[in-house]
């Protein structure tokens, strides 16, 4: 395996290696080369754009994934976006992993072209600091801002759906206004119920479903990312852009119950 | 006439319908769960006439007690030296026989492995979610109600009555030993050459913490290059996370979709089955093997899963 500084991998350590280890599967330079293929397991890679969280890089990955749905590739079972990668599921009895990556590598664009925005566009009503005033008056105390400010930064902001993940249908987001940057709670709490609107770090999230989490609640909003039984169940999608709309605790009674698709601005070409 | 089913007596608290899990939805945060041992799985159905991954119950280190309030049902119980009866009477593992209402089955403990499986002649009449009835509990998807078996519940059965056959047996399917073998990565990079040539050199010992989701080994610590936080991707059962305390932390069949650990390596799909009936104490080794290696494995694997499900269904032919 590699060295913590770049070296090459110790080919004596571990002699099996040297199969993985064609310059295509997988570059031995001193940097890792983007993109980069790492096998995971016997049916599955990840390819890999860059070691950063960034909406071009996502954009990237997006692309990706639209090129393989689109491709007639042989023995794709699943692909799953991430922040800066793409994880492909393959049945090795249909295309080995040399064909794979020979035939993915026409799909990698260098320089993403303008690609048209398919990602869909939502307006989200939140109900600020509520119920969790504490929440909302903590991360005021962390930022140094007043709720005003917290509100108009979070729903002035466009947030991009860089993955679904950690449990069914939670969009984690991107584009979190640097002021709003907290740090997790030291401990997780349980059962946070569905739909709150949620931050830590540079990024947030909407809880689905009851879940235990560190993240920090911003409010609440009517609109649920996960319905189970539904014809279609989950709300969201990677790529999918969030824009947040401040209420009262009026109007999110109000609009409890309403179906997601109601809060769906446009739908993409 | 009412609907024939199995009832839970007295389940021990693993119980869970398994098949062969889900696939295709991991893009929405589902996981893949189904059954911890795939080989169990196909056997015990095989030995009651069904399609290898049909559903089945799957119990850790014992199963409890059932009935069938049916005409009949025809049953068989694989995955270890489970100690079966019914009614007092001995009814040995990896062979097949008719439940009549009224007798009462007991799943009680082995000695070796953990994960058992209890299979059904036509399966279970549960829904299909996301394409499966493995129940995934933490998020509540598939089987019953998306939870464990409880006492008292009645899990609904396709056949009323069990098909005019003759009863099937066969030995178990010997186990390979040897190390597991895993191919390096996605981020062996994190990791310095002595924290991997550690990695592979080293016995790893089987804890108590562990479950459908994951399992934590105990052993030396490797050593992080670049810190122990990636940014989260994708992950499958079978990868081995190195979590801040430099031990690894095996992902198994009910793990999420994407997760945060540099993952050393990824146990291929023919040894995860053995590395999930290792029990708390057992020791395990691993092997790094090349991606062609481990394809012409996994092929060797579809096939016996094939040939042992045929010899179990009493298709002749040589031994396996």
């Amino acid at each position: 395996m590699r060295t913590a500084d770049g070296d090459p991998y110790r080919l004596d350590v571990c002699p099996r290696f040297r199969d993985i280890l064609t310059d295509r599967i997988r570059p031995t330079g001193r940097k890792p080369i983007y993109p980069r293929f790492a096998p995971v397991g016997d049916s599955a890679l990840t390819v890999e754009f860059d070691d950063a969280i960034d909406p071009k890089i996502n954009a990237r990955v997006q692309a990706l994934d639209r090129a393989i749905a689109v491709s007639n590739l042989p023995g794709i079972v699943e692909t799953v976006p991430s922040f800066r990668s793409l994880t492909i599921l393959y049945e090795p009895e249909a295309i080995d992993l040399e064909s794979l990556t020979e035939k993915l590598l026409p799909l990698l664009d260098d320089e993403p072209r303008a690609l048209p925005v398919v990602g869909r566009s939502w307006t989200i009503p939140v109900a600020y600091g509520f119920p969790d005033a504490d929440d909302l008056r903590e991360i005021c105390e962390l930022t140094g801002l007043s709720r005003d400010e917290v509100e108009g930064l979070h729903s002035g902001a466009e947030h991009l759906v860089f993955l679904i993940g950690f449990v069914p249908g939670m969009p984690i987001l991107g584009g979190l206004p640097e002021p709003l940057h907290v740090p997790r709670r030291p401990e997780p709490r349980p059962d946070i119920p569905a739909g709150r609107v949620m931050i830590a770090g540079m990024q947030g999230q909407i809880v689905p479903m009851p879940m235990l989490t560190g993240w920090r609640s911003l409010g609440q909003t009517p609109v649920r990312p996960y319905e189970p039984g539904a014809a279609n169940p989950f709300l969201f999608r990677a790529g999918d852009r969030i824009r947040f709309r401040p209420i009262g605790v009026r109007e999110l009674d109000a609009l409890a119950g309403v179906p997601g698709g109601h809060f769906l601005n446009s739908r993409a070409a | 006439m009412s609907v024939p089913l199995l009832r839970a007596i007295a389940p021990t608290p693993s119980v869970t319908v398994q098949d062969a899990g889900r696939r295709g939805w991991r893009r929405f945060g589902i996981a893949s769960a189904g059954a911890m041992d795939r080989m169990s799985l196909a056997i015990a159905n095989a030995l009651v006439g069904n399609h290898p991954s049909e559903a089945a119950l799957e119990f850790a280190y014992a199963g409890g007690d059932w009935a069938v309030e049916a005409s009949s049902c025809r049953v068989a119980v694989t995955g270890g030296e489970f100690d079966v009866t019914v009614d007092g009477d001995p009814f040995p593992p990896y062979s097949s026989r008719v439940l009549e209402p009224g007798q009462r089955l007991r799943i009680g403990g082995g000695t070796r492995r953990v994960w058992g499986y209890l299979g059904v002649a036509g399966g279970f009449d549960l829904p299909l979610e996301f394409g499966s009835r493995s129940t995934h509990v933490r998020t509540g998807i598939g089987g019953l109600a998306g939870r464990m078996i409880r006492a008292g519940d009645a899990l609904p059965l396709r056949a009323d009555r069990a098909p005019n056959e003759p009863e099937r047996s066969m030995v178990p399917p010997p186990e390979p030993d040897g190390p597991l073998r895993l191919v390096p990565g996605p981020q062996e990079d994190y990791f310095d050459s002595q924290s991997t040539s550690l990695f592979l050199s080293a016995e790893y010992e089987v804890t108590w913490q562990q479950d459908r989701m994951a399992y934590r080994l105990h052993g030396p610590p490797l050593r992080h290059a670049k810190g122990y936080n990636i940014i989260s991707d994708g992950v499958v059962p079978g990868c081995i996370q190195i979590i801040g305390t430099g031990l690894p932390l095996v992902l198994m069949r009910d793990a999420g979709t994407v997760g945060g650990y540099p993952k050393i390596a990824t146990i291929v799909e023919a040894d995860l089955g053995r590395m999930a009936q290792k029990r708390p104490g057992s020791m395990v080794r691993f092997a790094a093997i090349g991606v062609a290696e481990a394809h012409a494995i996994r092929r060797q694997f579809l096939a016996r899963l094939q040939l042992v499900a045929e010899r179990a269904a009493g298709v002749p032919g040589p031994a396996y």
